[in-house]
């Protein structure tokens, strides 16, 4: 009893401190609104089961990031048996030409459309890079999330960098 | 001129994305874990309803028929329990923590797809070689039950010999082309990681 309320207890503080970064996750993995909605909620539960077996050996919020990874790539791999999306990785991207003016001044909504349609296009562990770089997050702790050396992610990072300011820099005017 | 603070910028603007907040209450959580157990129970159970009928009408045939006939339904029966018992020791899927880091997600994945692939290439192999004593045993008791009628014996067990021969051929190309399937979701894998 004492375990179940335990797990019940963590699962509503880690909602309610990082909802809406997983809501974002779930964007960043599905565009349809209503398969995002169930993979959401498939999010939730996952989250929600794990906690059952939280030890509390990594921080929450790597736990939270890695269970919702995990379930959202799970997500994707169900929809990639449907559909034959090609995901490419970050040096893919960084070579490719940008199908879209460059010059265009995009807005606000547009640029995080765009953003999201770069970002979907991305394996699942660069997927996991970029999301947790755009929520902020430093080269240590994504490290510690995808489970890669820091080394490895600020050459991830230094990419994710040079192709949003290709791909998004517009002279100055940036999505505002 | 390209503005160094940018991508930092464009991260203001992921973050500031309107979101719903979506919170499943405890009670809906509750309810969608007794449902996926129940998923898994069934599934679990599924697999071996087929093994248990075929134990129990060997076993209820046992009484009204010779000692090696008899001999032959416990060899089925046996037969029949080790591939249950086999396929559960060697396909039954592992549980990844749930909190793996997704550097190592994939390659769990690839490895539970491999193992349930080289299960099924050789599966039908310790399969059929289960049953076969079984069979062999059965088909001796058959004939032997009435030397009288040695030669219909004999015509009847060449059928069933062939139509035996050809639920193991046709198990074995259904068994490879699933493994082909799984081996197909192996090579999809391997393009995410």
């Amino acid at each position: 009893m004492a375990a179940e309320t335990s797990q019940d207890d963590l699962y509503r503080e880690a909602a309610a401190e990082y909802g809406g970064a997983l809501d974002r996750l779930a964007r960043a993995y599905e565009a349809d609104p209503d398969k995002r909605r169930d993979l959401l909620q498939e999010i939730h539960f996952a989250l929600w089961r794990s906690f059952g077996g939280f030890d509390g050996r990594c921080s929450r919020r790597t736990w939270v990031y890695r269970v919702a990874h995990n379930a959202a790539a799970s997500h994707v791999i169900r929809q990639r048996r449907a559909k034959t999306a090609v995901l490419v990785d970050l040096e893919e991207l960084e070579a490719a030409p940008d199908p879209r003016d460059e010059r265009a001044d995009a807005g606000r909504r547009e640029a995080l459309e765009r953003l999201l349609e770069l970002i979907r296009q991305l394996k699942p562990l660069d997927r996991q890079i970029i999301f947790s770089y755009l929520e902020g997050l430093d080269a240590a702790s994504i490290g510690e999330i995808a489970g890669l050396s820091p080394g490895n992610v600020a050459t991830k990072i230094h990419r994710i960098k040079t192709i949003l300011t290709r791909r998004f820099h517009t002279g100055g005017s940036h999505g505002e | 001129m390209a503005n160094e603070c940018f991508p930092d910028d464009l991260g203001k603007v992921w973050r500031g994305q309107k979101v719903e907040h979506t919170q499943m209450t405890i009670d809906e959580l509750r309810e969608k874990a007794r449902k996926f157990q129940r998923m898994i129970r069934f599934k679990n159970l599924s697999g071996y309803v087929a093994g248990a009928w075929v134990v129990v009408f060997f076993a209820f045939s046992m009484g009204k028929y010779p000692p090696l006939i008899r001999a032959g339904d416990w060899l089925m029966i046996a037969g029949t329990i080790n591939i249950a018992y086999q396929t559960h020791r060697r396909s039954s899927a592992k549980t990844m923590p749930a909190d793996a880091a997704p550097a190592s997600w994939l390659e769990f994945h690839r490895r539970q797809l491999e193992r349930q692939r080289d299960v099924l290439r050789g599966g039908w192999v310790w399969n059929f070689g289960s049953l076969i004593p079984g069979l062999v045993v059965l088909m001796l008791g058959a004939a032997m039950a009435n030397p009288a009628h040695l030669k219909y014996a004999l015509k009847f067990e060449a059928v069933f010999t062939l139509v035996v021969a050809l639920a193991f051929y046709l198990t074995a190309r259904l068994t490879r082309f699933a493994a082909r399937d799984l081996q197909r979701q192996i090579d999809e894998l391997n393009t995410m990681g």
